[in-house]
C-alpha cells in the first residue's frame, strides 16, 4: 500500500484529538501539559505532510518556529507548575480552587 | 538583503525591542532603583509613539512582503503604546509593588507590547504565530507574577493551559491553511480564495480552528473560561493589559482575518454565522452572568467578555460580503466602530483599574460592599470609578455612549437585525450591574470616615482621563480622524471619510 498525504493527515488529527482528551479528562497538571505539546506536535506532523507532498517548503520552516516557541513555552509553564507545586505540594487541577470556577 | 526602507518600518518595534534590553542590562549591572527604571521603560515607549506618529498611513508591504503596515496598523500601534504605557505606570506607582524583581515587572510589559505591535502590522501567517506568542508568553509571566501568592499562580497556570489549547487549535489551523492554499501570506491566500469559488472543506477547517485560537484570546463565549478567574488573580495593572491589550490584539489578528483574507462571499457564508453565534452568546453570558457578581475583579472580567460581543457585531458588520444589506458601501463604518469602541473602552478600563488598585491597598476587599460610601472618603476617586462605569454601560454623553450608538447604528445599516435585538438586550441588562457600585459609592453610609489620599500622579492620571473620557463622548471625530483610511481589506479602495454621528 502507497502512504498517501491522507495518512499522514489522520495520524496527526489522531494525535491531536488524543492530546486533546487527554486536556480535558486528565486532572494532573503535569499531563495536561504533556497533552498540549502533541497536540502542537499533531500540528506539525500535518505542516510537514502537507509541505512534502504540495513541494513548498515555507510549512517546514514554520515548523522550526513552532518547536522553538514551544520550547520557550514549556520553559515557562513548567516554571509555574513547579512554583504552584512548591505553594501545594500537589498538581492536581480538582486542588484549584482558589478562584471558583 | 533588507531595503533601507523595511528597517524604516520597523523603527517601533526595533527601538521598543533594544531599549527593554538595554534596560534590563542596566538593571542588573548597575542595580538601578526601580523608579529610575520606570521612568526609562516611559521614555523609550514616548520615543517610540513619536516615531510612529511620524510615518503616513498609506498601505506598504515590507519585508518580504510578511508585513503590512496601514491605516489600523498604525492606529493599533500607537494604541498599544499607550495601553503599555498606563500598564507600567500603574505598576510601580499605584498598586502594591511587587515583591521581587521590580526591574522585570517594568521591562516585561515592554516585550508584550513589541509582539503585540508586530500582530498589528502581520501579513503572514508565520509572524502572526510568533508575535501572538511572544505577546502571550510574557502575558503568562506577568499574570503569575507574585508566585507566593496562591491566587496569582493558579490565574496564572489556568491562563496557561487555556493559552497553550488555543496555540494548538491556532497551529492546526494554519496547517490546512496553508495545506490547502500553498502558502501562508495573507494576500496570497485572500487570491486563492478569490479564484476558487467553491470553498473545499479543508479551508473551512482550518478556518475554524484559526477562528477557535482567536476566540480564546479575544474571550468570546464558547472559550470564555480563563478570563474572569485571570482577571481576578491577576495584578490590578496585568488584568487591565489583558483586557484592553490582548483584547485589541486579538481584534485586531480577527478583523485581519476575516476582512482581510475571509472575505470571499463562500467563505463568508461559514465565519459570519459562526461569529454571530459568538457574538449573541458573548453577550448574553457576558452580561448576565456579571450581574450576581460581588467581586469588582471578577465583574469586570464577566463584562469585558459582553464588550467582546458588542465588537464582534462591529466586526460581522464590516464585512462586504453581508448578502442583505441595505447600505453595501457602509463597510468601513464597521471598521471605524470597533476603533472607537477599543479607544473607549481603553480609557473607561484603565479609569476603572486604577481607582481599584488603590482601593486594593486602602480597603479590607475589593467586593461591591467595601465600596459603601467612598464619596465620602475621596470624592475623585468615587467620582472616576462611577463615570468610568456609566462610559462602560454606554450612557451619553460619555464615550462608552458614542462607541455603543455606532455598534447599533452598523448593525441596523449593514440589516444585522437579530444581532441587533441582542445588542440592545445586552446594552439594558448591563445598566444593572454598572449602577450597583454607584448606589453603594455615592448611597451607603461609609463603615471607615478616613479620608484617602491620592499622590499627585495618581489624582492627575485620573482627572486626565475623566477628561478624555467627556469629551471623546462629545467629539467622537477626533477618534475617527485618526483612524480614517484604515482600511483592512487588499482590493477596497480606500474608504471614504465616514462621518460619525454629530452631536
Amino acid at each position: 500500500m502507497e502512504i498517501t498525504l491522507n495518512h499522514y493527515l489522520a495520524v496527526a488529527a489522531t494525535l491531536f484529538v488524543i492530546g486533546l482528551m487527554g486536556v480535558m479528562m486528565r486532572r494532573n497538571l503535569i499531563i495536561i501539559y504533556m497533552s498540549l505539546e502533541m497536540m502542537l506536535q499533531a500540528a506539525n506532523l500535518t505542516l510537514v505532510a502537507f509541505s512534502r507532498f504540495n513541494g513548498h517548503l515555507d510549512g517546514q520552516v514554520f515548523v522550526f518556529f513552532v518547536i522553538t516557541v514551544a520550547a520557550a513555552e514549556v520553559a515557562v509553564g513548567l516554571a509555574l507548575i513547579v512554583a504552584l507545586f512548591r505553594l501545594r505540594q500537589t498538581t492536581q487541577v480538582d486542588n484549584l480552587t482558589t478562584l471558583k470556577f | 538583503m533588507i531595503p533601507a526602507s523595511d528597517i524604516a518600518y520597523f523603527a517601533p518595534e526595533l527601538i521598543l525591542t533594544i531599549w527593554a534590553m538595554g534596560l534590563l542590562l542596566a538593571e542588573a549591572f548597575f542595580s538601578l532603583e526601580p523608579r529610575t527604571i520606570t521612568s526609562g521603560a516611559l521614555a523609550g515607549i514616548l520615543a517610540c509613539f513619536l516615531v510612529t506618529a511620524l510615518f503616513d498611513a498609506t498601505p506598504t508591504l515590507f519585508w518580504s512582503d510578511m508585513c503590512k503596515w496601514d491605516g489600523a496598523a498604525k492606529f493599533f500601534h500607537l494604541f498599544f503604546l499607550a495601553v503599555a504605557a498606563l500598564v507600567i505606570w500603574m505598576g510601580d506607582e499605584v498598586q502594591e509593588p511587587v515583591s521581587h524583581g521590580r526591574g522585570e515587572f517594568v521591562v516585561l510589559p515592554l516585550f508584550t507590547t513589541v509582539g503585540l505591535m508586530l500582530l498589528a502590522a502581520t501579513n503572514d501567517f508565520m509572524l502572526l504565530f510568533i508575535s501572538l506568542e511572544l505577546a502571550t508568553i510574557s502575558f503568562y509571566i506577568l499574570v503569575a507574577y507574585q508566585r507566593r501568592n496562591l491566587t496569582a499562580l493558579e490565574a496564572g497556570v489556568k491562563y496557561l493551559i487555556l493559552g497553550g489549547l488555543s496555540s494548538a487549535f491556532l497551529v492546526m489551523g494554519i496547517a490546512y491553511l496553508f495545506g490547502i492554499t500553498g502558502s501562508t501570506r495573507f494576500d496570497a491566500i485572500f487570491n486563492w480564495l478569490h479564484g476558487h469559488h467553491a470553498l473545499q472543506t479543508g479551508v473551512s477547517f482550518g478556518m475554524l480552528l484559526v477562528l477557535t485560537g482567536v476566540g480564546f484570546k479575544i474571550a468570546t463565549v464558547p472559550f470564555h473560561s480563563w478570563a474572569p478567574d485571570v482577571y481576578e488573580g491577576a495584578p490590578n495593572s496585568i488584568t487591565a493589559f489583558l483586557s484592553v491589550g490582548s483584547k485589541a490584539g486579538g481584534l485586531i489578528i480577527l478583523m485581519r482575518l476575516v476582512l482581510g483574507i475571509f472575505d470571499t462571499e463562500s467563505a463568508a457564508a461559514v465565519w459570519i454565522p459562526v461569529l454571530s453565534v459568538g457574538a449573541i452568546a458573548s453577550l448574553l453570558l457576558g452580561n448576565l452572568s456579571a450581574i450576581p457578581q460581588r467581586n469588582l475583579k471578577r465583574m469586570l472580567g464577566y463584562s469585558s467578555i459582553g464588550h467582546t460581543g458588542f465588537i464582534l457585531v462591529a466586526v460581522i458588520g464590516a464585512s462586504v460580503s453581508l448578502a442583505a444589506s441595505p447600505y453595501p458601501t457602509d463597510a468601513a463604518t464597521g471598521q471605524i466602530a470597533v476603533t472607537v469602541y477599543l479607544v473607549s473602552y481603553l480609557l473607561a478600563t484603565f479609569t476603572a483599574f486604577i481607582v481599584l488598585a488603590v482601593l486594593e491597598r486602602r480597603l479590607p476587599g475589593l467586593e461591591i460592599h467595601h465600596l459603601a460610601g467612598l464619596s465620602q472618603r475621596s470624592p475623585l476617586l468615587a467620582a472616576a470609578f462611577a463615570l468610568s462605569l456609566v462610559s462602560l454601560a454606554g450612557i451619553p454623553p460619555l464615550s462608552g455612549f458614542i462607541a455603543k450608538a455606532l455598534v447599533v447604528l452598523v448593525a441596523w445599516n449593514r440589516g444585522l437585525y437579530t444581532l441587533l435585538f441582542f445588542t440592545i438586550f445586552a446594552a439594558v441588562a448591563a445598566l444593572y450591574y454598572y449602577l450597583g457600585p454607584i448606589k453603594a459609592m455615592y448611597w451607603s453610609e461609609p463603615l471607615d470616615e478616613t479620608p484617602i489620599r491620592l499622590n499627585r500622579a495618581t489624582s492627575g492620571v485620573l482627572t486626565a482621563l475623566i477628561v478624555l473620557l467627556i469629551v471623546t463622548g462629545f467629539w467622537a471625530q477626533s477618534i475617527s480622524a485618526l483612524v480614517n483610511g484604515s482600511n483592512l481589506s487588499p482590493n477596497a479602495t480606500p474608504a471614504a471619510p465616514v462621518a460619525l454621528i454629530q452631536h
